[in-house]
């Protein structure tokens, strides 16, 4: 009964104890596990306890080890297994103690059944697999379905191709595209500037959409790295002017008059 | 002891009775040679009971029919009852996918495969192989792909006198015919 106590109060997790639930952390927290288990009767273990020891030492380890959980559960599981099997065991050790004791040979009449012969063979009916043939019916709602499918699936092809992601103008696979569109807009600044316009970031767009805009920046931003155009914004977020870059601008472009004496 | 040693060819079942059970039985139709082995009859004596049983369930008091495609034999029940009773078996003789790949080589017929895949998707080629396994498409190459038909047992199996009978329902999607 002493030892009863001890085992208890080793499972319960208490300090000093051989085996407690700290030791889950342990390598060899499975054998000591089995040790316990199958050297002493499970039934003197409290798994309640344990299992209280359990939550306390959960608390204070504030979920830091979340191992010792899984390991638990299954020190629980393999207790209790081992109390039902014991239990399981002793009850069938006592039947079977009770019918040698209590039965005479020949009293339940069934010794005649110990031979092969005597036990009925139960015939199954042979059940047919049953499929049927495909009615025309059938057949048409079929390829109504087939054209319903293929029909569903080129829509969705299409969804994705409208709403594949966006050339932003960083698509350098296109680079002869990329250079048109530059040639194109560089040419759009100059004609801007020659009929002595102001160039503003604005006017250089057609419809007005962010991935426009972006693109389009991103046009004027390689055209500036180019040095072809300098690009002006006064204050955050106001608007861009766009001018051509000292060596690109028209008045340098036109040639000085020549001087009298040459 | 073998198979065919354990089955009882005693002289009180008749070959039609053994061919008949054989044809219930089968979750697949059966060979002519499964059906000699099963009854001990020479090809050409089984030729004859199966003549016999073909003629018995002619009859129109009698449902099934005795259904004949390469050489292999099943019952089929009789077209003009399979509405009627087509519930109590709802699984049909052929996969959902693999008809639908059957009907649109039926409406189309004779179809590229090539077209028949683009419609159906890679699965298809499975379907077409099959198709052709149970004879009910044949196929010719055609370049580098192959034309695809429909078979006479096919429109045997659907009873159809031609395909435009299957065309005439309007029901079906007419512009992919």
């Amino acid at each position: 009964m002493v030892e009863n106590e001890e085992n208890e109060k080793k499972f319960t997790g208490q300090e000093g104890s051989p085996v407690t639930v700290r030791d889950l952390t342990r390598p060899d927290w499975r054998e000591r596990l089995d040790e316990y288990t199958y050297s002493t009767d499970p039934w003197e273990v409290s798994v309640t306890e344990l299992a209280s020891g359990f939550m306390s030492e959960l608390d204070e380890l504030s979920g830091r080890n979340l191992k010792i959980s899984g390991r638990m559960v299954l020190t629980c599981a393999v207790l209790l297994r081992a109390k039902a099997e014991r239990l399981a065991g002793r009850d069938r050790e006592d039947e079977e103690e009770e019918l040698e004791e209590g039965s005479d040979v020949g009293f339940w009449g069934y010794e005649e059944f110990e031979s092969d012969s005597y036990i009925p063979e139960l015939e199954l009916p042979l059940k047919r697999m049953s499929e049927r043939a495909v009615t025309k019916e059938e057949l048409s709602q079929a390829f109504s379905s087939a054209v319903e499918v293929y029909e569903r699936r080129e829509e969705r092809l299409e969804t994705e191709d409208e709403e594949s992601p966006y050339n932003w103008g960083m698509d350098l696979g296109a680079e002869d595209n990329f250079q048109v569109k530059l040639q194109r807009l560089y040419r759009k600044v100059k004609e801007k500037l020659s009929r002595g316009k102001e160039v503003l970031f604005s006017s250089l767009l057609d419809r007005e959409t962010k991935e426009e805009k972006f693109e389009k920046f991103m046009e004027l931003l390689h055209l500036q790295s180019e040095g072809k155009v300098r690009c002006k914004q006064e204050k955050p977020f106001s608007e861009i002017k766009v001018e051509l870059s000292d060596e690109d601008s028209p008045e340098e472009s036109v040639p000085e008059p020549a001087k009298e004496d040459e | 002891m073998n198979n065919s040693e354990s089955r009882d060819r005693s002289p009180d079942t008749s070959p039609k009775s053994v061919i008949e059970a054989a044809l219930f039985l089968a979750s697949e139709p059966v060979s002519r040679s499964e059906l000699c082995d099963l009854t001990g009859l020479p090809e050409d004596a089984l030729e004859e009971e199966l003549e016999d049983l073909r003629r018995d369930l002619s009859h129109p008091d009698r449902g099934l029919k005795l259904d004949e495609n390469n050489n292999r034999y099943c019952f089929k029940i009789k077209r003009e009852l399979l509405d009627r009773v087509k519930h109590l078996a709802p699984h049909q003789d052929m996969s959902r996918g693999v008809l639908r790949t059957l009907s649109v080589i039926a409406y189309n017929s004779p179809v590229l495969q090539k077209e028949v895949v683009d419609i159906r998707g890679n699965g298809a080629y499975d379907h077409i192989d099959q198709l052709i396994e149970r004879n009910f498409v044949k196929s010719e190459k055609e370049g580098r792909t192959k034309l695809l038909s429909v078979t006479q047992y096919f429109l045997e199996y659907f009873e159809l006198d031609d395909l435009e009978e299957l065309r005439e329902d309007e029901s079906v999607p007419q512009d992919y015919l």
